[in-house]
């Protein structure tokens, strides 16, 4: 990571000495948020500083890529949400941040949403197989509800098998009572 | 196990069932212009939301555009006037070993490595002509390919 940013900063060096980049006329040592050097400072009389790239610096490569980088796909997002105990209900936290998410899915182009359902330990393994089931087909619901296409929904359940904190048997834990969820 | 790394684990297996089918391996979730994929004999129009296969070659046309979601959450785009070829993919969401090979015959290709190349950075590769004009902008690698021959250097 500070390599990389090592690199990165050599980087933005280099493009700032070459001169192709805005405030170019000017001797900047304020940084590039200042567009007024020492030496337009100490400059008697008017001074004009070009606020465009000299005409011989070549066209940033990046242009090249604007228009194709419109078509890159959104980053797939990898959300949890939490349920109060022994219910379907999602904590009133959670139920903000499912609104934010549902939104997202909406905003998609073909979205697709994974839901898996979890339980934590507490009870017994069939009860929490089937809690897991419907905390999942809760999500399914609201996400139908808000106008998501039921076949682009698939929904999985875990029970307890798969608790985000080790716990041990028979342990409430809220960060385990919940469901994953990923749009893709 | 961190908790992070038992999600992950989860929603990689989750993934198992439905894409085991061995040679669908991305989904297109950008689209404009036309899109053509060339499987096998057949030529068929790319479709939002369909399924692009192993050793499809797709191309699109002036005003074609279109994005690919691969399995490993790796993401393509690829711009106006390109013809690539889905050369290899493989993707095992269990151990998250596998390999990712798009091979850019024309046009403009930007690519975003997902978990393939989370443990093997190599795993992940875009060939391409020697002569091409390449360009890194964060985590998008792009890469833009003229071809020579209709512009008559041949």
């Amino acid at each position: 990571m500070i390599k990389a940013a090592a690199t990165l900063s050599s980087v933005l060096l280099l493009v700032g000495m070459s001169g192709c980049s805005v405030y170019s006329g000017a001797v900047n040592t304020f940084g590039p948020d200042k567009p007024v050097s020492d030496v337009a400072v100490n400059t008697e009389g008017e001074l004009m500083l070009s606020k465009e790239p000299p005409p011989f610096c070549p066209a940033p490569i990046a242009d090249t890529f604007a228009e194709t980088d419109q078509a890159m796909p959104l980053a797939p997002i990898y959300k949890q949400l939490y349920f109060i105990f022994d219910s379907d209900e999602l904590t009133e936290q959670s139920r903000r941040d499912a609104e934010a998410i549902y939104q997202a899915v909406l905003e998609r182009d073909a979205p697709e949403v994974l839901v898996t359902g979890h339980t934590d330990t507490s009870g017994s393994v069939a009860l929490n197989d089937a809690l897991s089931k419907r905390r999942a087909e809760a999500v399914r619901e609201d996400l139908i509800e808000i106008g998501v296409k039921p076949d682009t929904i698939r929904t999985f359940y875990k029970g307890e098998s798969e608790p985000l904190i080790d716990t041990g048997d028979g342990v409430k834990e809220l960060r385990n009572r919940r469901v994953e969820i990923n749009v893709r | 196990m961190y908790p992070a790394q038992k999600l992950c684990l989860s929603l990689a297996m989750m993934l198992v069932p439905t894409f085991a089918m061995a040679e669908s391996i991305a989904t297109i979730k950008k689209l404009s212009g036309e899109v053509s994929i060339v499987r096998g004999a057949d030529t068929l129009p790319a479709a939002l939301g369909e399924r692009v296969h192993q050793n499809d070659r797709i191309s699109t046309g002036a005003q074609g555009r279109i994005g690919l979601l691969f399995d490993d959450d790796s993401r393509l785009a690829a711009g106006p006037g390109s013809t690539i070829s889905l050369a290899d993919y493989s993707y095992d969401p269990r151990t998250r070993k596998g390999e990712l090979d798009v091979q850019v015959d024309e046009g403009t290709v930007s690519l975003i490595a997902g978990r393939l190349a989370e443990h093997n950075p190599d795993a992940v590769k875009l060939t391409y002509p020697a002569t091409s004009a390449v360009f890194v902008s964060g985590n998008t690698f792009s890469v833009k390919v003229d071809n020579l021959k209709k512009e008559g250097n041949d």
